[in-house]
């Protein structure tokens, strides 16, 4: 891992929280209950008005689920856990590989029959019993994007690592040079969600929201996915080692 | 990887420590399915001689998903454990070591995991001389040492593996001290007290030194038809969510039947006495829901999640926190035991699953002991200084300690009801409450002969989820190998798992196919049973059930006549199309399941010709 690959804007660069705990309020109140600790503050140099995903693909929704997310021009989006619900079931995960896999393997084709190992959400275990699915979750300042030292653009400023300009998410150029430094800055300073292939040789695991209709939401059985819109200045990746301990005294005291 | 299969199975020899990829064989899975079925194929093919001491090095551990394992199907989540049984044993037998099979299921992650890392089961021959562990990450295997987790209960053996590990994709399955110390009905745990309970199978695997496997796997087995997998993976996820029993499921799990069951006079209560627990309301789902349960927690790909975790807020046991109750657990130490502190009974609940022992069978061994100190068969001396009166907290907890570690008595305890009562005498025969020498579980059987005789008849010994009709019986063994949840089956329904096998095997299955492989399987289960000793004579249940009726509630009087039983053996045997006398399966009905090698076999030992002594 390379020393000093520090995003410049983040004050302290740690995972520690900012504020306090909300406490959990009815049922109803989804998105202030989900996100334990808040989202850390950002400053960034130039506010970005980001594009809102364009193409929206139709699909058959089961029994139950949210509807699709609806958003207004201009408006970046993520997917957010309500860690309160999560059962470990992983349904999730192998819903994600099943849509997203030839995207994640490069090889075409091949209609994917839902391999967790290539999900981009994976669902971590932890004992005493919490579940915590860890995925990209749309970092407004981009660390990973800031570590990466191949520039394609040098007049717009592109790194091989940018950000799709419809979906605003994740995209890996042709000239990844398999560093890896993205995959350190996500694991040092936000949760890791990205990852190295080492068959292919650039990061994978990066969410891509399934072209605006996350299926990962669409499936969850246990309602504890929502697709939301995001805070511009904010970023609520934490390490699922953090989350968890949050949760476990949360639900079950201190030990 | 072939179509739904991986075409390999991983034998782990923990003499030698040689770890070999054998070709799984594909007309095994063709006739026997996987799980359960592939079990007892693989078991009989391995144990070629009747008597094997089930603590023999050449006793198979076998853990065998099944051909929907892998894939996203609810609930295709289970893996069966396979082995020769160390607790069950025939009335009359040639073979001092004379036993069952067993075949255990158990929930979570661990199946599909294996069939991801490449096999198509996974099984473990000889002993290793020290505490080992198996760590397998797709093709490669390896035992690393132990020492430092032996000794441990499983839920820090949990912890300390997900820390040692250091990779949150990896499964693991343990055992606890008792399966380390013999106790014959040790049982193996998996992801935070998902068990293989019954049978033993904790047992066998301390008997190896094989404290936990843990498994990563980065591949997936491939499709037949893609296309068609997805369209029906999609159609049996949506149609769970639809199923009637999906809302009911989703919040009690098993823990409405505590109540449910108390009310139609089929709970084991007190030793198997009544029917009925009047403080059933205290330890069932309703009042779980209020004082303790948390969260929900779901096996592979299932949308119900009937698993609850829950924490105790007050008391003694403030702050501990575990899953449960479940029927069976809050029953068989709750009701049987005449517990019904909730808080209590989550306490011993844990105890129990930490120790790694079969909850079923610790439950009826202490609700035997207190009936038995009650009646002053037993007493104080007796239990090393242990109080025994009915609902004892402090009682169960210390007779649980001495199973466990096979201290002082319980070195009589652990070897079960039936040797505990040889030892005490009286009347106590009657009120040992298993079949085979394997304990009863918490549905009780006065009020119905027919599940009665699905105890008497399940070939791993007693057992609840045999059931009273032969289709019933036929299709549970089903099930059990296609790796699906009997709790779920419903819920999709066989057409659309039948579409589903298609998509992914390509094989082209009726109804009635599945219904002729779990015959078959049943009747290979069998033929290893009395091929080992075991007779009609072993198919009976407990007098208890003859000559004492219920005292209480609606189903007062309830009690099964012994002819009413008899009569039902003999309407099974004749359905079955096996010996009247002897219970042996006919050699017409075994050549008509394609198991002749089973009738030829029974035929060089002379079983079919000989008169039992």
């Amino acid at each position: 891992m390379k020393e000093g690959i520090k995003p410049k804007n983040l004050p302290g660069g740690d995972d520690r929280r900012k504020s306090s705990v909300p406490t959990v309020t009815g049922r109803r109140d989804f998105l202030k209950s989900i996100i334990f600790g808040g989202g850390v503050v950002v400053t960034r140099g130039m506010l970005q008005i980001r594009e809102a995903p364009q193409q929206v693909v139709e699909r058959e929704r089961p029994p139950g689920a949210p509807p699709r997310l609806e958003l207004p021009p201009g408006r970046a989006s993520m997917i957010a856990v309500d860690l309160r619900k999560c059962t470990g079931c992983r349904t999730c995960e192998v819903e994600c590989a099943k849509h997203n896999q030839h995207l994640y393997s490069g090889k075409g084709g091949t209609l994917g029959l839902g391999n967790p190992d290539k999900a981009r959400i994976w669902v971590h275990y932890f004992n005493p019993p919490v579940d915590v699915p860890n995925f990209c979750q749309q970092c407004a300042d981009r660390p990973c994007i800031e570590a990466c030292p191949v520039t394609i653009d040098f007049n717009k400023e592109i790194k091989n690592l940018h950000l799709n300009e419809k979906t605003q998410t994740l995209v890996v150029g042709d000239q990844c040079i398999s560093c890896f430094s993205c995959v350190s800055a996500c694991y040092q300073y936000r949760n890791g969600s990205l990852r190295g292939d080492a068959e292919m040789r650039v990061p994978v695991g990066y969410c891509t929201l399934c072209d605006g209709d996350p299926v990962c939401v669409m499936m969850c059985p246990h309602e504890a996915l929502a697709h939301v819109t995001a805070g511009l200045d904010k970023y609520y990746a934490r390490k699922p080692e953090a989350a968890a301990k949050e949760v476990a005294e949360h639900w079950y005291g201190s030990h | 990887m072939a179509n739904g299969i991986t075409g390999k199975i991983l034998e782990v020899d923990l003499s030698t420590g040689s770890i070999n990829k054998l070709d799984t064989n594909i007309d095994f899975l063709k006739f026997f399915g996987g799980g359960r079925g592939l079990g007892v194929r693989l078991l009989w093919e391995r144990v070629r001689q009747p008597g094997l001491n089930p603590f023999s090095p050449d006793n198979p551990l076998m853990f065998l998903p099944g051909p929907f394992s892998g894939f996203g199907i609810p609930s295709a989540s289970r893996t069966v454990v396979v082995t020769k049984n160390p607790h069950t044993s025939p009335i009359s037998s040639p073979y001092p070591h004379a036993s069952t099979i067993t075949y255990s299921n158990m929930g979570g992650h661990f199946g599909p995991e294996i069939k991801f890392a490449g096999y198509d089961a996974i099984v473990i021959i000889g002993k290793s001389s020290q505490p080992v562990y198996l760590k397998i990450e797709d093709d490669k295997a390896e035992l690393c040492p132990a020492g430092h987790l032996w000794g441990k209960g499983t839920d820090e053996t949990d912890k300390i593996l997900c820390e040692e590990l250091n990779n949150p994709r990896f499964r693991s399955a343990y055992i606890g001290p008792a399966g380390e110390n013999g106790v014959p009905f040790a049982c193996i745990i998996n992801t935070s007290a998902r068990a293989s309970g019954r049978g033993g199978t904790g047992c066998i695997m301390g008997s190896k030194k094989l404290k936990a496997i843990c498994i990563r796997g980065t591949g997936m087995p491939s499709a037949a038809d893609s296309e068609g997998f997805r369209q029906s993976a999609r159609e049996a996820a949506y149609a769970i969510r639809q199923w009637s029993g999906y809302e009911s499921w989703r919040r009690w799990g098993t823990a409405s039947a505590i109540t449910s069951s108390s009310d139609n006079g089929t709970q084991a209560v007190r030793n198997f006495r009544e029917g009925t627990f009047p403080e059933a309301h205290k330890i069932g789902a309703v009042a779980a829901e209020q004082r303790l349960w948390i969260r929900n927690l779901g096996c592979f790909y299932c949308p119900v999640a009937c698993r609850k975790a829950g924490m105790i807020r007050s008391g003694p046991y403030k702050g501990l926190t575990h899953d449960g109750p479940e029927y069976e657990t809050g029953t068989m130490l709750g009701a049987n035991c005449g517990l019904s502190d909730l808080y209590a009974l989550m306490k011993v609940i844990s105890v129990v699953d930490d120790m790694g022992l079969d909850a079923i069978s610790t439950g009826n061994v202490i609700g035997f002991l207190m009936e038995a100190y009650e009646k002053k068969l037993v007493d104080k001396k007796f239990l090393d200084g242990i109080e025994l009166p009915w609902g004892s907290v402090e009682g169960m907890l210390a007779i649980i300690h001495k199973i466990a570690y096979q201290d002082g008595v319980g070195k009589l305890l652990l070897q079960g009801v039936r040797a505990i009562s040889e030892r005490i005498g009286g009347d106590s025969s009657k009120w040992a409450i298993h079949t085979k020498g394997n304990e009863f579980a918490a549905w009780n059987v006065h009020t119905s002969a027919p599940m009665a005789l699905g105890y008497g008849t399940a070939n791993r010994g007693a057992c609840h989820l045999n059931g009273p009709s032969i289709s019933g019986q036929n299709g549970g063994a089903a099930i059990d190998s296609f790796g699906l949840c009997r709790f779920t089956f419903g819920g999709v329904g066989l057409p659309r798992y039948l579409k589903l096998l298609k998509a992914i095997t390509g094989w082209q299955w009726t109804e009635e196919d599945v219904s002729t492989m779990g015959e078959r399987i049943f009747n290979l289960e069998r033929c290893f049973n009395v091929r080992e000793g075991f007779r009609r004579q072993d198919d009976y249940i407990p007098q208890r059930f003859h000559s004492e009726p219920l005292t209480v509630c609606s189903k007062k009087g309830a009690f099964i006549p012994h002819e009413e039983y008899d009569k039902l053996l003999d309407d099974y045997y004749r359905q079955r199309e096996w010996d009247l006398t002897t219970g042996i399966p006919t050699r017409h009905k075994l050549q008509s399941l394609r198991l002749t090698f089973a009738s030829e076999e029974l035929e060089k030992l002379g079983i079919y010709g000989t008169k039992r002594e």
